[in-house]
């Protein structure tokens, strides 16, 4: 049984809900791996949880048209790619960019 | 032209996983088998036997094309029809991958659910048309 566009878009609103009812917890993942790399800056694991975590939001929250939210995790996920492709971790200079990028992030959270 | 029925999607983010299979049997009246990663799809694919697999690029452990190469080591899937499933970010890197046999497209996260299943039946009938 095939349902009309109305009823489709309601299934997907009521998802869409339900996905903003979780970011609370992507936010936690996220404080985890920012804290983590605070602490120790070579953490390479933490960077690559960060890249699979950014990357997931971007696309996850870019299919739910959270806007904001999405340009936000994929400007950090940009930003940390190259890093994790060359197997290289933060240093000072990026670390600092770094910080900008998911200060941002952060903050469109509540957007 | 054979028919489009059985479509698998190999995707590792469930919020994405929902809405395309909600799209896809809902809008398109297809029947879809979601795996969360590549070492579940060959394990499903083989009794699923799929009509299209849909297969995500970015994936931790197996990445999408890597999956590609190890379905095409079973034999009841060595020329099933495959469609990659990119972020922007992943565009440039899978040119290379749609030259490969069976490949057919590669749709760009995200996508719009409403018009997913019209994009994949044009696609599977534009195969189809040149084949």
């Amino acid at each position: 049984m095939q349902m009309s566009n109305k009823e489709f878009l309601a299934q997907i609103e009521e998802l869409k809900q339900s996905y903003i009812a979780h970011l609370p917890e992507k936010m936690e993942q996220l404080k985890k791996l920012e804290k983590s790399l605070d602490e120790d800056l070579s953490n390479f694991e933490s960077l690559k949880e960060l890249y699979q975590l950014t990357h997931k939001l971007a696309g996850s929250s870019a299919s739910f048209g959270l806007s904001e939210l999405s340009e936000r995790a994929y400007e950090l996920e940009m930003f940390i790619k190259p890093l994790v492709k060359k197997n290289e971790a933060l240093d000072k200079n990026s670390f600092e960019v770094y910080k900008t990028l998911l200060n941002s992030l952060k903050k469109s959270f509540s957007e | 032209m054979p028919t489009l029925q059985k479509i698998m999607y190999v995707e590792d983010e469930p919020d994405i996983q929902t809405i395309a299979s909600i799209a896809l049997e809902n809008i398109g009246g297809f029947s879809v088998k979601t795996c969360n990663c590549g070492a579940d799809a060959l394990k499903q694919a083989p009794e699923f036997a799929p009509d299209l697999i849909l297969l995500d690029v970015m994936m931790p452990d197996m990445d999408g094309p890597t999956t590609l190469q190890e379905i095409r080591k079973i034999d009841s899937l060595i020329s099933t029809p495959v469609v990659f499933i990119t972020a922007k970010a992943q565009l440039h890197e899978i040119a290379q991958y749609k030259s490969q046999p069976g490949v057919l497209d590669v749709i760009t996260k995200p996508f719009d659910p409403i018009i997913l299943s019209d994009t994949i039946r044009n696609i599977w009938e534009n195969y189809h048309a040149n084949v």
